[in-house]
């Protein structure tokens, strides 16, 4: 099977609502007359669509831009105007009011059946504040920011706060950020080794890789292991906010503060 | 105190995100049709010209600045801005076309088209404004209406306050907020365009893949203007400003396409907004996308920028003789760029099948000649990304 065959059924996931649009795209076949309405909806998708379809557009289109957002072609058909229209122009051809009211009821529910209900997306969750950002980040990140002698802090986070800390702000520097964490995209970053993909973090093989780097926070769940004490380690204890364990380190704290704290004042 | 301070970051959405782009709308208005010559068109048209005047200036700031570089294009693109908006007002107040476009006399209705008098000659009292803007629903909305089309009116409106609670009330989740929610905090910030590591903070060279897209730019002026945090402008105002705009374009799309059937243009709207709720069939959908992501670029470019295209091509085809629509077509191709500068290569595509289609149906060669015409600054946004890349 071509890999365009495979791309669209991803795109359309169930199927129902590209059928839908298949339908709504043939009944405007055969019953709009105005022509350059059929050359807008009906002949130009139509033909991206096979566009889309060919091998040769899925080769030349991965060489010179993106294999990833090959998808993104499929934009350009006007799925939900298409079906909305023919919907209308379908329950306006109907004589009697009392079929024009059953009509919208049963397209309406047809067009829920053949799709996903956005909102219930594993993706959204209630929102915790006007951020949008989990409140934990924001109630530690703002704590760092406090505490911090210098405008210069740079920070480990567990890796369900590492899209978002950043989000808050930006004067938070991250040992290592989104990119380590997608698989696909294959980066390693040892830090992330130490902090995820052991059971027992290692503080001081950590540290190691930290105290050269002047990483100055590390921030661990309550409910991580470590092999010692960190406290024994030179690590500062700050508090616990929201189940994560706030930690600095005096030892490069100091450091900063002899060397390139000066350059950094804290604003 | 409180209260004061959020009116005025209200009042300054207000001004940059409605009141600055309908005015810059003014300046094309007078040449749209008089019959689409409605607030919401003028807006849209504002609006396209707003995003293209901010991304031409912000790609010369980007490509040149390394310090301080959004306090630049705030330096830059602010009096442009204001000079754009005070040109329509000015050329509205002085030769009316819009808000006074009929007024009646002693001699009669007059109207822009026939020869609504200019300022030099109008005497002070000028009651045909009041008269248009009480005019303005059953404009937009039809003239007597049946409770039934009120009602689907009605159900629309629901749906669209539910998708607007729902924007506001819930967090989506996706991972390349890291990298463009980030941009936009990092110019607010730091002042840095695209010249910081977005996911760690280290320093990096001009990244040029995303460089002319300047979508998380345009948050961030916002967020200047306004004094509040970028990310609770994409996150939790923009959806209330993006999705409504979206829907406007729809409406417009639906007035071109039923427009000898406009008591169906509430259901069009209703089936719309339902597509909208229920297009998330897989992660990759322009509806996912609007919905999900609405304060992302390629949102945009799927929500927005895409739709626009055929809206445009729609009133071309109804209006062949109106250059304007051109005008606009070429602006809109080089506005996508600040969402994605994908989104200009999937533009240029779409135009130029719209093009060829229309150009057989019109069997007119000039047709493609001016599709060709709109095209160069999409092209000039081509030929520099690949420049720069």
């Amino acid at each position: 099977m071509p890999e365009t065959i495979t791309i669209l059924k991803n795109y359309t996931g169930t199927g129902y609502l590209f059928t839908l649009y298949l339908t709504s795209v043939a009944y405007l076949l055969f019953t709009e007359k105005e022509k350059h309405l059929r050359a807008l909806i009906i002949y130009t998708p139509l033909t991206l669509l096979l566009i889309f379809l060919l091998p040769v557009t899925h080769r030349l289109y991965s060489a010179a831009l993106d294999e990833e957002t090959y998808y993104r072609m499929l934009w350009l058909l006007p799925l939900g105007i298409t079906i909305a229209y023919s919907g209308a122009k379908f329950l306006t051809g109907l004589k009697k009011d009392s079929y024009r009211r059953v009509g919208l009821c049963a397209l309406a529910i047809v067009i829920i059946l053949a799709g996903t209900y956005v909102y219930s997306s594993p993706n959204i969750s209630k929102a915790e504040n006007l951020y949008n950002l989990p409140g934990a980040t924001v109630n530690v990140s703002e704590y760092i920011l406090n505490d911090a002698e210098f405008d210069f802090i740079y920070a480990v986070f567990p890796k369900e706060h590492v899209h978002f800390v950043r989000q808050y702000s930006s004067k938070i520097r991250l040992a290592y950020g989104r990119d380590v964490l997608v698989d696909r995209w294959g980066f390693f970053n040892p830090i992330h080794d130490i902090m995820e993909n052991h059971e027992i973090i290692d503080i001081a093989s950590l540290l190691e890789i930290t105290r050269p780097k002047l990483i100055n926070y590390i921030v661990i769940h309550w409910t991580r292991a470590t092999c010692d004490n960190p406290e024994n380690y030179g690590l500062i204890l700050l508090d616990q906010v929201d189940g994560l364990l706030i930690y600095r380190d005096e030892i490069v704290a100091i450091e900063i503060r002899e060397t390139i704290g000066q350059y950094f004042p804290k604003s | 105190m409180l209260i004061l301070q959020l009116l005025l970051q209200f009042l300054s959405l207000t001004a940059w995100l409605f009141i600055i782009p309908f005015l810059t709308g003014l300046l094309p208005a007078r040449f749209i049709p008089k019959e689409r010559r409605t607030p919401g068109v003028i807006f849209l048209a504002g609006f396209i010209i707003f995003l293209a005047v901010f991304e031409l200036i912000s790609i010369i700031v980007v490509l040149n600045a390394v310090h301080g570089g959004m306090a630049i294009l705030l330096r830059w693109f602010t009096p442009v801005a204001i000079a754009l908006a005070a040109l329509g007002l000015g050329t509205e107040i002085v030769v009316p076309s819009v808000l006074f476009t009929e007024r009646k006399t002693s001699r009669g209705t007059l109207t822009f088209n026939n020869n609504f008098p200019p300022i030099w000659q109008r005497r002070a009292s000028s009651p045909g404004f009041l008269k248009t803007i009480t005019q303005i629903p059953e404009k937009i909305f039809g003239k007597n209406l049946s409770w039934e089309t009120k009602l689907v009116w009605l159900l629309f409106f629901i749906l669209l306050g539910f998708q607007l609670f729902m924007a506001l009330t819930r967090a989506s989740f996706d991972g390349d907020d890291a990298y463009y929610i980030v941009q936009s905090l990092i110019a607010k910030e730091r002042g840095f365009l695209y010249r910081v590591e977005p996911y760690t903070g280290d320093s990096t060279v001009l990244n040029m893949r995303n460089a002319l897209a300047v979508f998380p730019l345009w948050i961030t002026m916002l967020a200047e203007k306004a004094r509040i945090h970028p990310t609770i402008v994409a996150h939790s105002i923009l959806p209330l400003f993006l999705l409504p705009m979206t829907y406007l374009l729809y409406f417009q799309i639906g007035k071109s396409l039923l427009k000898n059937k406009l008591e169906s243009l509430p259901i069009f709207m209703v089936f719309i907004s339902l597509i909208q709720i229920f297009g998330n069939v897989s992660i990759f959908t322009n509806e996912t996308f609007l919905m999900t992501r609405t304060w992302q670029g390629k949102a945009f470019a799927a929500g927005f920028i895409i739709p626009a295209v055929l809206w445009l091509f729609l009133l071309i085809s109804e209006f062949s003789s109106a250059a304007v629509y051109w005008f606009l077509l070429g602006i809109l191709i080089w506005a996508a760029g600040i969402s994605s500068s994908l989104a200009v290569f999937l533009v240029l595509i779409l135009v130029t099948v719209f093009g060829f289609y229309l150009a057989i149906y019109h069997r007119s060669f000039r047709f493609l000649l001016k599709t060709a015409a709109a095209c160069i600054p999409g092209a000039a946004y081509v030929i520099l990304y690949l420049i720069l890349i």
